[in-house]
This record gives structure tokens, C-alpha cells and sequence, in this order.
């Protein structure tokens, strides 16, 4: 795990009237990392995105995205900063084409397709336009989407749609790519060429990336750093090799009131501990 | 098979299905002569010396009675053609009755419209057991036709029925088309075709619908070949300039009352195109749209009025001549839009539609209070506006006002059009799709809508220019929220965030009450229903935009990746 911290919370936390969604969560994230927040269902995971991104404001704590502090900006300011992020439930522009969509990713550096410069149809808004569109379809081409920018979002298939947010997500320019359940509904070959997608990223990208998911093998295998929530409260952090061995880890999935979707993930833990060879290679 | 086992309960089915349609049909037929308004559109033929306005309803409530009964249901794929016979016997049977109830009671204490003369219109002037027989059985005739034509494919349909519309819309406005066709020479030679003294002739009836049906043919017989995406691209624009060009020359042709009528067309269009822009792209629901329309009235009166109320009477400020004055009262509209969104910024979809409706509303009274009175006049308004002049030229007629608003309008269509492919205009959309996300990709709220409600306001304002030299004179009482809401139902008929939608929404909402005056009251009916029947049958309006008729088409990729810049 090298390089600098650059994502850092502070005591974060978020209460929604008498319920505590997360309880003064500290968390930090290094750069160049693949980080992955798990946790059972409800355990705050979405929420702490939510904070962190500020599409919801904390109640207290701080957040510190590269030494600059993040919490209580604006969504689009924070943005501006160098993070961006994708969404549990797919929420694309579904009437916009899949270009459009990246388009709008790109707001922030089209500052010179000013909307007089449109009226007027001035050339140097014509130039930034087009070379936007072939940026916007170079990146469409990077997620695996060539030659689909003309087709309009809600029309694409599952995987595809999800594959758009990631490319929406990287026309931002993020430093810091989140990733809300990526693989969520996807098939086991789906999932694998997914993994290495994310890792592409963060290697010929050179962006961090912190994720939210539930496939726990492919958790263990892709992250340098996991991070447990559960009850709105972090049970473990660290390397994949110590979170798996951690006994609390273990009793919070096996423990946490028989849902089965936690017990499965709980199952998924254990075996992963009982075969350590597998281990991070990173 | 399963076919086989509904055997037993199906004739019960379609036995109810066609009691029910003709039940329905009947209960529609006498509901409208009961309120008057079958007599009242008896006065106007659509054929002359064949067939009333009140016929041809008749008639096509039994036609569709007979169409709907062969619809198929859940429970019935496949419904057998006798419900539709059945459906139009039913029908004539409970009209006849109901004739022979009028004839025989006195109704007209409780509906003053039940008279005689009603009864012998409802039943085509048939009388006694023989009549009853043969309306019984033209009737299920009628709907018997209604079923075969349900029962045609798709292809034939949609030939048959804009060619049934045009000779109805031909014969329905003869009044209207005969003023336009007597306006020059050209078009008193083809007079004689079409319209004898007394309306739409046969020869007409049938002239109209083989020439609207070879129209109708047209797009099939030229089928796009596979494959070329440019000839799409003009081919988009075909509706527009046909509009365009109807709204050229029919203002000429048409003489003062038409073109007053499409000067009024005009100004909604303006409108609706500002509307469309905060709707139609950024999703902002505005109630309080008015305001913005007054306020470049009442600017442009301040300005430019021979009154005590205009600024040159009391302060230093000279008279303005329309054309500088236009300018201003954009701005001030503009000025009037940014003040507006600033309070409703946070309010989202419904909440919005009320938070503006107040916003509007105050607007309204404010004007009309006392306290802005020495200002704006308060209920009697501001008088003696002068109309705008070039040199010489006095844009003095209804006729020269249209042509102004048509130039507007075509200005605000362009800047409209540039807009929707600019970077604000993909953000005002992505704000319409999904705020938060939108929000979460750098676009700044604020700015986005403010801007939005800036451009709708200049928009309204650039029309309440026009209107107020149009009438000459600007009173609070014409700038009801009846305005904002005609505005708002004009572009959602027309198809949201489509720029041809709002020019042919703003010509059916606006220009149909005008085209049936001698309806009375009735027309607003006209107006509901041409509402319902839109959302009804074609809820993406009536040209939608390309970008919502992109979902309806079959998702099919075009080979190549190469990168098609917007211009």
C-alpha cells in the first residue's frame, strides 16, 4: 500500500433522525489503491458514498479529499475536485444517447462551449465541441462501447448501461473513481471481466478506486485495502489477508439476525479463510 | 386448444362486448344532443346538402362503437366480427328510442335542447317501425364498417384515416378555406372544385380524399433507403417548413380576422417555445409563465405609451420607439425570470408547478394593486401604445404584427434550436433526467436554472413586446393564469421539447376555439377533449421530439464509430 493518503474521513457520520446510517466512520484511502467497503445489507455502505461524495451532507466529521476539505461543498464542486462515482441502481440520463451521456460527464472541462458561443456558433465552441465528441468516444470505446454513442441509454443492455456510468463517471477526470456495486446482477464471466476492467483502471489510468460490493472473491482478490461496515460502525481494516482472519468480521456476518443474503457473504468469508493461499497479489 | 376450451363462455363474452359498445355509443349520442350540441353542429354541413357536422358525429360514434368492439381483449384475442353489427344495431335501437321518447314527452323543461326537429336528426329522418327497421340496420352497417376498418392492417389505416380527417377538416372550416380561396385569382380558379355556394361538394368530398390519400401514400412510395442517415436529417425538417410555409401565406391570403387569428397563433408560439425550453429540456414545471409575458408588456407601455403613465411623462427618460424598447423589455422579462427562479430553486416537479402558479399570481396582483398603481395603472391599465414604425411603414395591420412575430419567432426557434445542442442544453436535459446525478457530474444547479428560466422569460417577454403594441394598450385582467396554462398545454400537445410541436400545438389549442366561434362556450369542449384525445392516443405529443421518438424506435446499430459532431 504506498503512496499518499488521498481520501480521508474523519469521525464521519450521518444520522437520519434517530438513526444512526453510520457512526463517526474514519477511513483512509491511499493513492493508486483499490479499496473496497463491505458489510450485510444496511450496514451504511451506500450512505458513507453518499457523505463522502456530500449528495448528502454528514452530520459530523470531516472529510479531506487530497488535503482539501470536501465536506459540506456542493455535489458539483466535489466533483470539480477530482471524485466521481456510479450508483447502486443504474442511473444514467436514460433519454440521452449513450455520447450525450458522457457529454454531460465532460461538463466540467467544456468550459469553452459557452451556451452564446452555441448561439452564435462561434468556431472555437465548434472545435471544443467536436473534440469533446471524439474524447467522448474514445472513452466509450475504453468501457468496450464503440460505436454505441448514438444509441439512447435506456436501450442498452444491463452490463452496457453499467459499463456508460463507469464511462460518464471517467469523463469527469476523477482522481478518485467510486464504484457502487459494480457487478450487482452480473453473471460469474460478467463479474471476472468486470474485476479486470477496474484493475485496468487503476493501472493504465493511474485512478484510486473505492468500491462498494458483495462478491466477496472478487473483493479478496482485486483489493489492497478492505473495509468492514456493519451497523454504521468500521469492524476491520486493512489488507484482505487480515480482514478475512478477523473474528468480529466473521461474527457480524454470521451474527447480524440471519439475513441470508449476509449469511452467504458470511460463508463466502469463511471459505476464504480457510484457503489463505489466495491472497492479494498487490 | 385453449381457444377450443373458451368455447363455452366466449359467445356470452362477445355478447356482452357488443351490448356494451352500442350501450356506450348510444349513451354518447344521446348525451350530446341532450346539452344542445348535436342540434348546434347540425348547422354546420361538412358535405353540402349530404352531410352535417351533427351526422358525420353520429355516425362516427357508431363507427368507432363498431371499431372498439373488435379490439382485442386479455380474455379475447380474437373477437367475432358480429359484436360489431350487434354493437350498431343496440346503438340505432336506444337512438331511435330515445327519439321516440322526445317525440312522445315533453322534455324541454329539463333539456331545452330535446325538441322535434332533434329527434328527426337522430333518427336521419326516419319515422316509424320501417324507419326504426332500416336506422337499425344502417346503423349496425355503420358499425359493421368501423369493425372492417379496425380489422384493416396498420398500412391501410394510417392512409384511410388522414384522408377521412382532411375532407372532414376540408368541409368543417369551408368558411375559413373559402375566404382564403376567394383572396386571389390562382386559387378562385380551383374555388369551383371543391365548394359549391353552400360548402364542400361530393365532387370536392372525394377530390380532397384521393389527393390527401396519395399525400399519404407519398412516405411509403419514397422509403428511405436503408441505411443513409443524412437523408433523415432534412427529411426531419419536411413538417417544419411545411409549416413554415403555411404560415407565410395563409395570413395573406386569409385577410385581417386570419391573420389576427395567427398573430395570436404566433405570440404562443413564442411562448411556448420559451415554456418549451424551461419544460421541455430542464424540466421545470412553471405555472407563473405569465409573468414573464406581462412584464414585457408593461415595459414596453412604460416605454414607448403616449399616456401619463409612461416614464417620458414624469421622469427624463424619452419616449422609446418599439424597436429600442423590445430590447428592454426582453431584459426586464429576463431580469424578471432570475428574480423568479431565485426563490423556487430548491423546489422540485409538483411542488414546483404550485410554488411558480403563486409566484405568477402575485405578479398579477401586484400590477393590478393599488400601490403600483401611479406606476402601472393599475386595473385600467396603460393606454396608447403606438405600433411600431420602419421609416414610413407602420406595422399598423394585424397582417405586418403577424410577419414582426413571425420573424421573432423564428429568431427564437433558432436560438431555441442552437441551445438544445449546446453544452447548457445537455445539462438543462441531464437536469430533467436526474438532478442529483447531474449535480454529481459539475453541473451547477443554480446557474443552469436560472439561465433556464432567464432564456423562457426572455422568450414570454419578446411576445408580451408584441402583444402589448398589438393591442395597444396593457391591462392587468390580460395576463390570467389561463395564459400560462394554455402555454403549457399547447407544448405538451405539440410533443415536449419538440420546436415543430410547439408551432402545431400552439395552431390546434389556439387556432381551433378561434376556427369554431359559432360554438360558443362549446368550443373549450373541443378544447378538453382535443387534450384527452392527444394524451390519450398520443401521449409524446403530436410531433414529439427526436429525442423522445429515439426510445419508440427499434434500437438498431449503425456500423462505424465515427464521432458526428453537433454543430
Amino acid at each position: 500500500m504506498t503512496g499518499n493518503v488521498v481520501l480521508r474521513a474523519v469521525g464521519m457520520g450521518k444520522r437520519f433522525g434517530g438513526l444512526v446510517a453510520i457512526k463517526a466512520l474514519d477511513l483512509e484511502v491511499h493513492e493508486r489503491a483499490i479499496c473496497s467497503i463491505i458489510g450485510p445489507n444496511g450496514a451504511g455502505k451506500t450512505t458513507a458514498f453518499n457523505c463522502l461524495t456530500q449528495l448528502i451532507s454528514p452530520s459530523n466529521g470531516q472529510v479531506y479529499f487530497s488535503g482539501t476539505r470536501i465536506d459540506g461543498m456542493l455535489p458539483d464542486m466535489v466533483v470539480a475536485t477530482g471524485i466521481s462515482r456510479t450508483y447502486q441502481t443504474i442511473r444514467l440520463f436514460r433519454n440521452m444517447t449513450a455520447r450525450e451521456n458522457v457529454l454531460v460527464g465532460m461538463h466540467l472541462h467544456l468550459k469553452h462551449s459557452s451556451w452564446w458561443g452555441s448561439l452564435l456558433n462561434l468556431r472555437s465552441n465548434r472545435e471544443a465541441e467536436l473534440q469533446a465528441a471524439l474524447e467522448a468516444d474514445r472513452l466509450l470505446g475504453f468501457v468496450g462501447l464503440a460505436g454505441k454513442g448514438h444509441m439512447v441509454a435506456d436501450h442498452l443492455s444491463y452490463g452496457e448501461q453499467r459499463r456508460l456510468e463507469i464511462a460518464r463517471a471517467l469523463a469527469t477526470r476523477p482522481r478518485l473513481l467510486m464504484l457502487d456495486e459494480p457487478v450487482a446482477g452480473m453473471n460469474p464471466s460478467e463479474t471476472a471481466e468486470m474485476a479486470v476492467f477496474i484493475r485496468r483502471l487503476r493501472d493504465e489510468l493511474g485512478i484510486t478506486i473505492l468500491l462498494i460490493e458483495h462478491q466477496i472473491k472478487m473483493v479478496m482478490e482485486l483489493s489492497d485495502q478492505v473495509v468492514v461496515l456493519d451497523h454504521g460502525v468500521k469492524i476491520a481494516d486493512g489488507i484482505p489477508a487480515e480482514v478475512q482472519r478477523n473474528p468480529d468480521v466473521i461474527k457480524a456476518y454470521l451474527g447480524s439476525g440471519g439475513s441470508r443474503g449476509a449469511k452467504r457473504v458470511a460463508t463466502g468469508i469463511q471459505q476464504a479463510a480457510v484457503s489463505p493461499a489466495r491472497e492479494s497479489q498487490s | 386448444m385453449s381457444m377450443r376450451q373458451d368455447d363455452g363462455k366466449t359467445p356470452s363474452l362477445q355478447l356482452r362486448r357488443g351490448l356494451t359498445a352500442g350501450a356506450a355509443a348510444a349513451l354518447i349520442a344521446i348525451y350530446l344532443s341532450s346539452v344542445g350540441l348535436i342540434a348546434m353542429m347540425n348547422a354546420r354541413p361538412v358535405i353540402a346538402n349530404a352531410l352535417t357536422l351533427a351526422q358525420m358525429t353520429l355516425l362516427t360514434i357508431v363507427f368507432l362503437a363498431g371499431a372498439l368492439s373488435q379490439r382485442p381483449s386479455p380474455q379475447d384475442r380474437t373477437p367475432a366480427f358480429w359484436t360489431a353489427p350487434l354493437a350498431g344495431a343496440v346503438a340505432g335501437l336506444l337512438v331511435a328510442g330515445f327519439a321516440g321518447v322526445i317525440l312522445s314527452v315533453n322534455l324541454r323543461p329539463v333539456f331545452i335542447a330535446l325538441v322535434p326537429p332533434l329527434a328527426r336528426l337522430l333518427t336521419f329522418g326516419q319515422s316509424g317501425v320501417d324507419g326504426t327497421a332500416i336506422l337499425v340496420a344502417g346503423s349496425a352497417l355503420v358499425a359493421s364498417a368501423g369493425a372492417f376498418y379496425q380489422r384493416l392492417p396498420d398500412k391501410v389505416r394510417r392512409l384511410l384515416f388522414p384522408a377521412a380527417l382532411s375532407v372532414l377538416l376540408c368541409g368543417m372550416f369551408q368558411e375559413f378555406i373559402q375566404v382564403i380561396l376567394q383572396s386571389n385569382a390562382l386559387f378562385r380558379w380551383l374555388a369551383p372544385w371543391f365548394y359549391g355556394w353552400d360548402g364542400l361538394t361530393a365532387t370536392g368530398a372525394l377530390i380532397v380524399f384521393a389527393v390527401a390519400l396519395a399525400a399519404a401514400a407519398l412516405p411509403l412510395v419514397y422509403r428511405k433507403p436503408a441505411g443513409a442517415g443524412d437523408v433523415s436529417s432534412w427529411r426531419r425538417f419536411v413538417p417544419a417548413l411545411f409549416i413554415l410555409l403555411l404560415l407565410l401565406l395563409v395570413p395573406i391570403a386569409g385577410g385581417p380576422y386570419i391573420a389576427q387569428v395567427f398573430l395570436l397563433i404566433g405570440l404562443y408560439v413564442l411562448m411556448g417555445m420559451g415554456l418549451n425550453l424551461e419544460l421541455g429540456l430542464a424540466g421545470l414545471l412553471d405555472l407563473g409563465f405569465v409573468a414573464f409575458f406581462a412584464t414585457g408588456a408593461y415595459i414596453t407601455a412604460i416605454l414607448t405609451a403616449d399616456s401619463p403613465l409612461a416614464l417620458a411623462h414624469y421622469t427624463a427618460i424619452p419616449s422609446l420607439s418599439f424597436w429600442l424598447a423590445m430590447p428592454i423589455a426582453v431584459l426586464g422579462a429576463v431580469l424578471m425570470g432570475i428574480l423568479f427562479g431565485i426563490p423556487v430553486l430548491g423546489v422540485k416537479g409538483d411542488y414546483l408547478a404550485v410554488a411558480t402558479l403563486g409566484l405568477g399570481e402575485i405578479v398579477r396582483i401586484v400590477v393590478q394593486s393599488d400601490a403600483a398603481a401611479p406606476l402601472l395603472g393599475g386595473a385600467q391599465g396603460i393606454l396608447q401604445i403606438p405600433k411600431p414604425q420602419v421609416g414610413g411603414f407602420q406595422f399598423g395591420s394585424a397582417v405586418s404584427l403577424f410577419y414582426l412575430t413571425l420573424a421573432a419567432a423564428l429568431f427564437a426557434a433558432y436560438c431555441a434550436w442552437r441551445l438544445e445542442r449546446s453544452r447548457l442544453g445537455r445539462a438543462w436535459i441531464a437536469l430533467r433526467e436526474d438532478e442529483d446525478v447531474a449535480q454529481a457530474m459539475g453541473i451547477n444547479l443554480v446557474q443552469s436554472k436560472l439561465l433556464a428560466y432567464a432564456f423562457g422569460a426572455a422568450f414570454a417577454g419578446l411576445a408580451g413586446s408584441i402583444f402589448a403594441v398589438m393591442v395597444n394598450s396593457v391591462f392587468p385582467s390580460s395576463f390570467q393564469l389561463l395564459m400560462s396554462i394554455n402555454v403549457l398545454a399547447l407544448i405538451v400537445v405539440g410533443g415536449l421539447g419538440s420546436l415543430s410541436g410547439v408551432v402545431l400545438g400552439a395552431l390546434v389549442l389556439i387556432g381551433l376555439p378561434e376556427a369554431l366561434r359559432e360554438f360558443g362556450e362549446f368550443r373549450y369542449l373541443f378544447y378538453g377533449l382535443a387534450l384527452i384525445l392527444t394524451m390519450r392516443l398520443m401521449p409524446e405529443g403530436l410531433l414529439p421530439a427526436s429525442r423522445r421518438r429515439r426510445r419508440l424506435v427499434s434500437p438498431i446499430a449503425v456500423g462505424g464509430s465515427t464521432p458526428v459532431a453537433r454543430p
